[in-house]
């Protein structure tokens, strides 16, 4: 423990320190920043400022501790999408900050050992593969050929606002499938 | 928003790369560039600064020596990963862990230096330790690149032997029967640089840059590669074959350099040191009571492994998905007690003291070999005219599989 009874920070961070860092979480903050709302492009973008952030000029909690220093990056990325937002004037987002400590609450409990993602991505896809012909052709319409929701509407005969329900209910499904399916792995 | 609306988005943002494929790239690279353009840049800025400054240091005196609490020493990186991979026991990347690659590959990053790719269904122990990065690899197959430096070392152990680089390029691929040692085959090919591979029962052997060795049922050997340029038909595959014999040509000239480097008085010496280094190391090694047990332990795990494989080899395919949990749970163990059995290399204060010099007078002797290659001419024009080769059948394979395109859409 330090002086103020804190666990003691590591030294700042260097090259090596950066590419371990980079190596070890950008995969997490892609997907995390995504999932708070960024597209493609501008969750490249903010990874990279999240790490270039860090370099030199910032000292993380604890090199050894992987969800901690997640939680840290996580913290900065979070901060750096605020003031993108607050930036935009065209399509201002009006989530604060408050919001976003929620959204980080169900991350951590998604992913308590600090996680990046990528086997809950694998057993997503196989919980997709699994649900019923009509629900995997809505997801390929969504997801794949990204299609809106009046596009669908159309294509499926409902009404707009029950695609939205209708692809509410597939993701609750799938939610709960690959929670089983990660407990099923992990046992 | 709700808990369950956020539940909601994070499935909703899962999708969009379960389905549609938008996945992370791999940004080390640039963001690795940036950091060093905004040093660079930073250093641009205050150097008319620091030169005012240094007249005030001068007259500020000794108290400016004083150690500052403040500046703390640079931190050795611990051990990363990312990418599809799944850490045995507590889920922590740290030395000793056992790491497992199933679909997907999976990225180490040891010591800042060593960057390791393993390949799908790869296991691997993190061992080594500062400034000499170890893995040991049980099953799968490993890319290694390795920043070359005069004070670092990297290994990959295998049961086979032991590959030992000190800046280089190159994979370690372990096939056939698992925990089954006598049915195993290591194979080492080497892109760029060099590399030692130490083995027991056999003297060590030096690999080259574009070089294939295999040890286990086969013995070692370099792999060979036939230019067939009288079975080629078209104007593109006649110019590869081309290449090929031509690249044949320049390499063997190549390796006929390294061959006179290697008997240079004083390369020879330093290898021969290494060589009987590791030697004494290895009988030490293989001598103690501890890692005997060890070692019985594991032969122990490898019978049992057999056992089940026979057993199943008669039995249904459902059999093996039952099974499948018991064959994880013997891979670990066996993984785990090879962690036990490096981890005494290092327990044991001599043999501790034998392994940090077999490790010293290997990064001597590769140091010194690559320092006379360096000092060839010869051998660096011919390194440049085999890279400017590549380029070409980079570009010829390209076109032929963008001909072969052609032709399938064609037919079809």
């Amino acid at each position: 423990m330090g002086e103020d009874g804190r666990p003691p920070r590591a030294a700042r961070v260097d090259h090596g320190t950066l590419e371990m860092l980079v190596t070890e979480h950008q995969a997490e903050l892609y997907r995390y920043v995504k999932y708070l709302g960024a597209d493609h492009a501008l969750a490249e973008d903010l990874v990279q400022e999240t790490f270039l952030a860090t370099f030199k000029g910032a000292s993380p909690p604890s090199l050894t501790d992987v969800p901690r220093r997640g939680a840290w990056l996580r913290g900065i990325a979070r901060h750096l999408l605020l003031r993108h937002w607050e930036r935009e004037v065209r399509n201002p987002v009006t989530l604060d900050s408050r919001a976003l400590e929620r959204a980080e609450q169900v991350w951590t409990d998604t992913f308590p050992g600090g996680e990046d993602g990528v086997l809950y991505v694998e057993a997503l896809r196989l919980c997709v593969e699994q649900m019923p012909e009509r629900s995997r052709e809505m997801l390929d319409f969504r997801y794949s050929q990204r299609k809106s929701r009046s596009e669908m509407a159309a294509a499926f005969s409902m009404s707009e606002h029950g695609v939205k329900s209708a692809l509410q209910r597939i993701r609750a499904r799938l939610w709960e499938c690959v929670q089983a399916r990660l407990k099923l792995e992990g046992a | 928003m709700k808990r369950e609306e956020w539940t909601d988005r994070l499935v909703d943002s899962f999708l969009q790369e379960a389905v549609a494929g938008e996945r992370p790239s791999d940004q080390t690279r640039q963001i690795l560039a940036r950091a060093a353009l905004r040093e660079r840049h930073r250093v641009r800025v205050w150097a008319p600064l620091a030169a005012a400054a240094a007249v005030l240091v001068l007259t500020a005196g000794v108290w400016t020596w004083w150690p500052k609490k403040g500046v703390e020493p640079a931190v050795y990186p611990p051990p990363a990963a990312s990418g599809a991979y799944t850490v045995e026991g507590d889920a922590q990347v740290r030395r000793g862990a056992v790491i497992e690659t199933h679909e997907g590959e999976a990225r180490l990053l040891l010591g800042g230096y060593a960057r390791i790719t393993m390949r799908p269904g790869s296991t691997a122990v993190i061992a080594g330790r500062e400034n000499a990065e170890e893995i040991f690899l049980t099953g799968g197959e490993v890319e290694c690149e390795v920043e070359g430096r005069k004070d670092r070392l990297f290994s990959v152990q295998t049961e086979l032997g032991t590959v030992s680089v000190v800046g280089t390029r190159f994979t370690v691929q372990l096939t056939g029967e698992e925990n089954d040692m006598n049915a195993k085959t290591m194979v080492v090919k080497v892109i760029v640089g060099t590399v030692m591979v130490t083995s027991l029962g056999a003297s060590p052997s030096v690999l080259h840059a574009g070089e294939r060795g295999t040890w286990g049922r086969r013995r070692p050997g370099l792999g060979t590669e036939r230019p067939a340029i009288q079975d080629a038909k078209t104007p593109l595959e006649k110019a590869r074959a081309a290449c090929s014999l031509q690249e044949r040509a320049l390499k063997a000239q190549r390796q006929q350099i390294e061959d006179e480097v290697l008997q240079d008085a004083e390369v020879a010496a330093a290898m021969k040191a290494s060589q009987a280094a590791a030697r004494a190391y290895y009988t030490e090694l293989n001598d103690h009571p501890d890692y005997g047990d060890l070692k019985q332990a594991r032969e122990a795990v490898a019978a049992e492994f057999q056992k089940l494989t026979a057993r199943l080899r008669r039995g249904r395919r459902e059999d093996w998905q039952k099974n499948r949990q018991e064959f994880a749970k013997l891979r670990t163990r066996s993984a785990e007690l090879r962690g036990k059995m490096l981890k005494l290399a290092d327990a044991v204060p001599e043999l501790a003291g034998l392994k940090k010099k077999t490790q010293d007078a290997l990064i001597a002797f590769l140091t010194k070999y690559q320092e006379k290659l360096n000092a060839n001419k010869k051998y660096a024009d011919l390194g440049k005219q085999l890279e400017e080769m590549a380029g070409w059948v980079s570009e010829i394979d390209d076109q032929m599989t963008e001909e072969r395109r052609t032709q399938r859409e064609a037919d079809k």
